[in-house]
């Protein structure tokens, strides 16, 4: 997949990184068992420092995303759909949008049309054009 | 053979200076502006490019008549020293003017018709190439070949007594080209991935075709180098082999390695140019802003490398933003400086400066007192003293030569290596010593005598 970052943007780049191959991942550009880069040439590549790319690496691992492994580097878990289900973070994501979306006086159907919509296309270029801005 | 020096060195200047305006037009850089690839033949812009090279034009004709004058100032070492860097501080600082100037137009009309698309702040990465990155370039292991090679001269020196020191020249010289190109084949190595289009294969075929064929040039510089000298050095050991001989096919040799390497970069912006041309779903990178002036340094704090590939043309070049590139670019500037005033100083020392030289004698040892180039000899080593009132010629080795007086190390026609020290105004005393002639006179003729009635005196004790 294309990562695209920016360098003198709010978010941080080990945030951006992360966010970036969730999305690859759930728009499939990232196949399961697929292997990233490791961390010495993510960090040559982009021109960071290599802890960055370590930080962004251990959340993903965190997170059940990625599995590291010593002789084979970094890839994508091949058993990702069966592993912990991220709900409470997604409730507490969810339902600040449907408060602010109810806020503004977005009724149900909107919202859940705009949920399947999203759901449905999964867009990483979306992502990097709005990290871009 | 001053004035071909200098009318060569000026030569090669104002050539590379137009040759510089001319870039590539392989790429998508015209004037250190990156432009989209469908506006390249855009009438606006064809025309302030030929503009901008006609201007350098008339800077080059106008700098080689600037340049006639040095050649009637070559016996004052000093002002034609000055009148050189002066010269040459004034075609830079005109091309600088010249080639702002068209680059900030061609920059303003890109600006007026929105060609920009991103920005130097966006890095793109595709993950799948910086996986695979070390894979591209060719094993490191095949550098055990040139390395051994290189090493041989060594051996057959050690096997050998006479002609040693030569093959232990040519044993370095392996040994450094080899090192060398291993250092840029890690460079090339070390090099970032470039992403150009939102397709992975594309993207492994570009970078492929630069840390493929990039490793492979240098991998091909060291075999040749080492094999070549190995043959050279071999044939020195067993059948000997004219030094002038030598030395030109070691230069024949290292034309041929500039050749392979030129070649390869060659190869590579064919290469990566039919893939950008096929290139439909394109991530085109805009630059610009990272690059100070469009093209003479890389400076973008957002990048921590010291050095990058250059932008336009082959190798690298530094970050001016990084620690180590601004540590680089104030060395050479001091560095510079330094030699700029130290060069001129001498020359305006040698040619108007006070110069004293000075015999004196205590017992047994003679001492010739000078600036820089003084020495001294013992009175029984002295074979043979004369007043010549002559000197046919000579090249100077190491030394200052003006109208005024020669002294330091020369080598004379008719007599080989020797000292002078001489003004210009009476003959002189050419003191014979073992494998060194020393010339030397006083200031007046009376003084001349003097000294040679001194040394007299010394050789019949």
């Amino acid at each position: 997949m294309i990562l695209q970052l920016n360098m003198s943007s709010d978010t941080p780049i080990y945030m951006q990184l992360r966010n970036q191959i969730v999305m690859g991942i759930g728009s499939g550009e990232l196949k399961t068992g697929e292997g990233l880069p490791s961390v010495r040439q993510l960090a040559v590549d982009i021109g960071i420092n290599m802890m960055t790319v370590s930080k962004a690496y251990n959340i993903l691992k965190n997170e059940g995303y990625i599995e590291i492994d010593r002789r084979h580097g970094a890839k994508v878990r091949e058993d990702l759909d069966s592993n912990r289900k991220p709900t409470e973070k997604l409730e507490y994501g969810l339902s600040l949008l449907a408060a602010e979306s109810k806020a503004k006086g977005m009724d149900k159907e909107t919202f859940l049309k705009i949920c399947e919509k999203t759901f449905n296309d999964i867009n990483t270029q979306k992502l990097k054009e709005h990290r871009a801005c | 053979m001053l004035g071909w020096t200098f009318g060569i060195v000026m030569a090669i200047f104002l050539v590379s200076l137009y040759a510089s305006s001319l870039g590539n037009t392989q790429t998508n850089i015209r004037i250190g502006v990156s432009l989209p690839h469908e506006v390249l033949n855009n009438g606006e812009v064809e025309h302030i490019v030929k503009k901008y090279r006609n201007t350098l034009m008339k800077m080059v004709l106008a700098g080689a008549v600037a340049g006639i004058p040095l050649f009637f100032l070559l016996s004052y070492m000093s002002i034609t020293i000055i009148y050189l860097f002066t010269w040459i501080g004034l075609l830079m600082y005109a091309f600088s003017r010249i080639y702002s100037k068209y680059h900030r137009k061609l920059l303003s009309l890109k600006k007026d018709n929105r060609w920009f698309r991103s920005n130097a702040r966006i890095v793109t990465i595709d993950t799948k190439v910086s996986r695979l990155k070390d894979t591209l370039p060719i094993s490191a292991k095949w550098f055990i070949l040139p390395v051994l090679l290189s090493l041989s001269p060594f051996l057959f020196a050690y096997f050998d007594n006479n002609a040693d020191v030569v093959l232990i020249s040519l044993g370095i010289m392996a040994v450094v080209s080899t090192l060398v190109s291993i250092l840029l084949y890690r460079m090339v190595c070390d090099e970032r991935t470039v992403s150009i289009s939102q397709d992975t294969s594309v993207n492994m075929a570009y970078n492929s075709a630069r840390k493929s064929t990039l490793s492979r040039g240098w991998l091909s510089f060291a075999l040749l180098e080492s094999v070549i000298i190995t043959v050279i050095s071999f044939i020195m050991w067993q059948f000997g082999m004219p030094i002038v001989l030598m030395v030109i096919m070691l230069l024949v040799l290292s034309l041929l390695g500039i050749v392979i390497i030129f070649a390869s970069y060659q190869k590579v912006q064919e290469k990566q140019q039919s893939l950008k041309d096929l290139e439909s779903n394109s991530v085109y990178v805009d630059d610009d802003s990272g690059w100070e002036n469009g093209m003479l340094f890389y400076n973008n704090p957002y990048d921590q490398r010291t050095m990058v590939e250059k932008r336009v043309g082959y190798g690298y070049t530094i970050n001016i933003a990084s620690k180590g590139g601004k540590a680089f670019i104030y060395g050479t500037f001091g560095f510079v400086a330094l030699i700029l005033v130290g060069v001129t100083g001498m020359g305006l020392w040698a040619d108007f400066g006070e110069v004293e030289m000075k015999m004196v004698s205590d017992n047994n040892i003679i001492e010739i007192q000078a600036p820089m180039y003084g020495y001294q000899f013992k009175a029984d080593d002295i074979i043979s003293i004369d007043m010549v009132d002559d000197i046919a010629g000579g090249i100077r080795t190491n030394g200052i030569s003006t109208e005024r007086y020669s002294l330091g190390n020369f080598n004379i026609d008719g007599y080989g290596k020797s000292k002078l020290y001489i003004t210009r105004n009476s003959p002189y005393i050419l003191i014979e010593l073992n494998g060194l002639y020393v010339f030397i006179n006083g200031e007046t003729e009376a003084q001349t005598q003097s000294y040679y009635n001194q040394l007299a005196g010394l050789m019949g004790d």
